[in-house]
């Protein structure tokens, strides 16, 4: 019982990286980040998934919400037909966004390479816990998603100073 | 464009989107989580004390069977009376005196 007590403060205090980090494991559809949440703090309370001290406590919650992510989108893979018109990271964000649009260039796991390191401040090694992968290839997928960013982003600011000055002269 | 820029704008992206997707109250998740269980336990508790009671009922002694256990009719006659006498006020029991 005390342990349980302990156990659900602690899950609540890293709710909201767990949440944040469901939602980008699940391209932002919430009800199957809650279904994710749930299954993740199930396993967690029933001792299933068990702590076992060798990273940070929220280093390994998030990796179980991301291998409980993948679990659940492999079942849910069959219903799911995606729309010509769907952004690939699930978003509906408008087409003319140019980081939005550079974040489509970006496979899902240099994406989430990003989210982990640029938003949530993870270190390579904690991201490469987290994803489940060698910490050469969460290096590699660094470089290149901040390469593919970069250029995308520098070509279309000079795209727009080129319309801007053609639309001058 | 250098790294920190880079990193402020991603930032600033994701925000937007988890933003966007709404929040999830953690007691909504492990409220959710729980309803089953519990729901769940409480009927297996009620099978098992069906199942129980069915399988061993539970023993209830009438007076007159305590009496019977605990007096012998024919040769303790006073202990008998005394039983009796003790217990007589509160219930009367179906004996027959030989």
């Amino acid at each position: 019982m005390l342990r349980r007590r302990r156990l659900l403060r602690q899950l609540r205090s890293l709710h909201t990286d767990a949440l944040n980090w469901a939602l980008i494991c699940c391209n932002y559809d919430r009800e199957l980040a809650e279904d994710v949440l749930q299954t993740v703090y199930l396993k967690v309370l029933e001792d299933k998934a068990r702590f076992a001290g060798r990273s940070m406590l929220r280093t390994w919650l998030l990796g179980v919400v991301r291998n409980t992510a993948r679990e659940a989108g492999r079942q849910a893979r069959p219903l799911l037909i995606p729309l010509p018109e769907e952004a690939a990271d699930g978003s509906g964000m408008p087409d003319n966004d140019p980081l939005a649009l550079a974040m489509k260039d970006l496979s899902e796991m240099q994406r989430h390479v990003v989210f982990l390191v640029f938003h949530r401040g993870s270190t390579l090694e904690e991201a490469a816990s987290i994803l489940g992968i060698q910490l050469g290839s969460v290096r590699t997928h660094y470089h290149r998603a901040k390469e593919k960013l970069k250029s995308r982003l520098i070509n279309d600011e000079r795209f727009e100073t080129e319309e801007r000055c053609q639309s001058v002269l | 464009m250098n790294d920190s820029k880079l990193k402020k704008d991603v930032s600033r992206y994701f925000d937007d989107r988890l933003r966007d997707a709404g929040p999830i109250a953690f007691d909504d998740v492990v409220k959710d989580s729980n309803s089953p269980r519990a729901l769940a336990a409480v009927g297996v508790a009620f099978v098992l004390v069906g199942v129980t009671a069915w399988l061993w009922p539970p023993q209830t002694s009438t007076l007159t069977e305590e009496l019977m256990a605990t007096a012998h009719w024919q040769s303790d006659t006073d202990v008998f009376l005394d039983y009796a006498g003790r217990h007589f006020l509160y219930e009367l029991p179906d004996l027959e005196i030989k």
